[in-house]
């Protein structure tokens, strides 16, 4: 819209310098500086005048579309008024006045379409009849004494009339002519990009590019509706981009697509965008680099794609999958504590086997309460419903208290289940209880996975900034495909002794994930048949030896 | 021998965990709820309160923002539940709480040695 006003300022200064001026020019030069020229210069200067006035309401509000469409409107009609002004003051209806009122048809034609030229031409005949009307009175009130004279002045403003009329309609169907040709011709051009950008509209996903050397950044229509923006920007950046994405996730936007630039790589990513009314949308990113022939990074592309809905069935889920756990933990752990009443012989001694019995019992019900915590950790992990503590622990003794539960666990299975460490104090920066749980995990894990009378060692350690708790054991080990997966969500490894092996598959998911909220990371070290080492590292805190 | 205040909505914990602290000769008064909690207080007083966080009718951070003002010094509270966050922790600990205590992590006799 705004572009089509700017067309139509150029039109009309052409239409002033071509027209108006010469024509005024003309007539001081034939007649001197009379009436008539005065009115002329006049209107030329109105004519400029509100040119000026015009243009800079039409650059003061550049995005709002409803803005221009009220200003053209307004722009048309004056323009009606200004031309039928001209003609009045030049002494009516003569062979320039189509002309001039081609201007407005062909100005609104561009700014509304067909429909404008129908409601222009409709003006431009209602002001011809009003016109001719006048004059016809005019000679029916003078008419008294039959004069041959104004009789042809009657044929004179019928003839023009008719003449006129005939000549707007020939503008007007010429225009409209052209216009349907124009628009075909986008059509046909477009019939593609018209299936493609429904199907973008069905599958809430947009496209874009971004020429990274002039950073200007083409969206397709899809895009700005997902984005919630009324009208293309006039210079669409990065900068303008970035504005639109959720304050929070602004970071991890940029960070993520300054490493697939920097590195020419791919990159998928999930934000989270405010909406102009305040709400949130969720949308999920891919993006890839394009090169040229050397290899040089000219562009990126890639889509977005509006998971909002997708994102919400989620939350159903997660919030089913709490409640659920919330509900089974309450009974689970009334079991647990009857459970140790007996074992604890507060019901009277148990004999052996009544002992083994209630200890299977007492064990299967510990671990479903595990399980239970786990999911509940799942759920509010994935919600971001955790939000780790930060204060200062001392490592050695928080993995000393890890490994009592476990103790007993190995000691069934005759495993050695040791720790290794240096005599000084090591503190992190870290939330104990979920550092607590991702450690009992690695250690759970080595349990399970390793034979009998195997060796299970836990090393707590510091070298440079970091700290390092490693869990390492003589287990079965884990293959090299396997371990991509291994720290994705109920993922399970595929071997034959690992399927007698119980588990969710959500404990070295959790253990991952917990680190990395703390700023940490875990890495896996592993020999098939001969054992596997986790490792966990950790900054260590600024100033040792706090309490 | 203490004289303790069990507030748990559970009847299972309620049941066993009472069972425990009467076996060591603790005088035990069982609550289902903060509400019946608070009409305990009015009536005795206590050495310990146990007490579980969520729980219909009153839950256990509202008996304490009520209990905190009549609260003679020689009665500890012990909160006891499953949801423990950090927000619950703090404002547990600020409304009069000496100690939280997760439950899952708890067998009676464990916990017996925390009272100790």
């Amino acid at each position: 819209m705004y572009k089509s006003v700017r067309w139509y300022v150029v039109v009309r200064l052409l239409f002033l310098l071509a027209i108006a001026v010469p024509s005024a020019a003309a007539l001081f030069i034939f007649r001197g500086w009379n009436a008539e020229v005065q009115r002329n210069v006049l209107l030329a200067a109105i004519t400029l005048v509100s040119n000026v006035l015009f243009y800079a309401l039409a650059r003061l509000q550049r995005q709002n579309i409803r803005y221009h469409t009220y200003l053209a409107t307004i722009w048309i009609i004056s323009d009606v008024l200004l031309v039928s002004a001209l003609i009045f003051a030049n002494g009516g209806i003569e062979s320039r006045s189509p002309i001039l009122y081609t201007i407005p048809i062909l100005m609104a034609a561009a700014i509304f379409g067909r429909r404008a030229i129908y409601l222009t031409a409709a003006g431009c005949a209602a002001m011809y009849s009003s016109l001719i009307i006048s004059d016809y009175l005019n000679i029916i009130r003078t008419v008294g004494a039959y004069n041959p004279e104004l009789r042809s002045d009657l044929a004179y403003v019928i003839n023009s009339a008719a003449f006129f009329s005939a000549i707007l309609l020939v503008i007007g169907v010429a225009v409209d002519y052209i216009t349907r040709l124009l628009i075909q011709k986008r059509q046909q051009a477009s019939t593609s990009a018209i299936a493609l950008a429904r199907a973008q509209e069905i599958a809430k996903l947009g496209s874009w590019e971004w020429d990274i050397k002039k950073d200007a950044i083409h969206w397709s229509d899809e895009l700005f509706r997902i984005f919630g923006v009324a009208e293309r920007p006039a210079n669409f950046d990065y900068a303008t981009y970035l504005q639109l994405v959720h304050p929070d996730d602004s970071e991890i936007v940029q960070s993520t697509i300054k490493k697939a630039t920097e590195q020419k790589n791919r990159y998928s990513l999930d934000y989270r965008l405010t909406m102009p009314d305040g709400s949130i949308k969720y949308i999920h990113s891919e993006g890839r680099p394009l090169l040229d022939a050397k290899d040089k990074l000219i562009k990126m592309t890639g889509t977005v794609q509006d998971v909002t809905e997708a994102h919400k069935l989620d939350a159903v889920k997660r919030d089913f999958v709490s409640l659920a756990s919330h509900q089974l933990r309450t009974p689970a752990s009334g079991v647990q504590a009857f459970l140790a009443l007996l074992l604890d012989g507060y019901a009277g001694p148990l004999n052996e086997q009544q002992n083994r019995f209630v200890k299977r019992a007492y064990d299967s019900n510990t671990r479903q309460l595990e399980i239970i915590e786990n999911l509940l950790n799942t759920a509010a992990l994935e919600s971001g419903k955790l939000f780790p503590k930060r204060q200062p622990v001392e490592l050695k003794s928080l993995v000393k208290d890890c490994l009592p539960p476990h103790q007993l666990k190995a000691t069934a299975q005759h495993q050695r289940l040791n720790m290794k460490t240096s005599k000084e104090k090591i503190y992190v920066v870290a939330d104990p209880a979920l550092l607590q749980m991702a450690i009992d995990n690695l250690i759970s894990n080595a349990i399970k996975y390793t034979p009998d009378k195997g060796r299970i060692t836990v090393s707590v350690r510091q070298a440079k900034s970091s700290a390092y708790v490693e869990v390492t054991d003589t287990g079965i080990g884990i293959a090299k495909q396997d371990r991509q997966a291994l720290f994705k969500k109920f993922s399970r490894i595929a071997n034959p002794e690992s399927q007698q092996v119980s588990g969710t598959g959500l404990g070295l998911y959790l253990a991952y994930n917990v680190i990395k909220l703390q700023r940490g990371s875990i890495t896996v070290k592993s020999v098939l048949g001969q054992g596997t080492a986790f490792r966990i590292r950790l900054p260590l805190a600024s100033g040792r030896g706090r309490d | 021998m203490a004289i303790i205040l069990l507030i748990e909505d559970d009847a299972a914990l309620q049941e066993a965990y009472g069972y425990v602290l009467r076996s060591i000769e603790h005088e035990v008064v069982a609550a289902y709820n903060g509400k019946e909690g608070l009409e305990a207080t009015k009536r005795q007083a206590f050495d310990y309160i146990i007490l579980d966080i969520n729980m219909p009718i009153m839950n256990g951070l509202e008996f304490l923002r009520r209990f905190q003002k009549r609260k003679p010094p020689t009665t500890t509270i012990i909160v006891f539940s499953n949801y423990v966050d950090q927000d619950v922790e703090s404002e547990a600990l600020a409304h009069g709480a000496a100690k939280v205590v997760l439950k899952s992590s708890m067998t009676p006799s464990r916990f017996l040695s925390i009272l100790q």
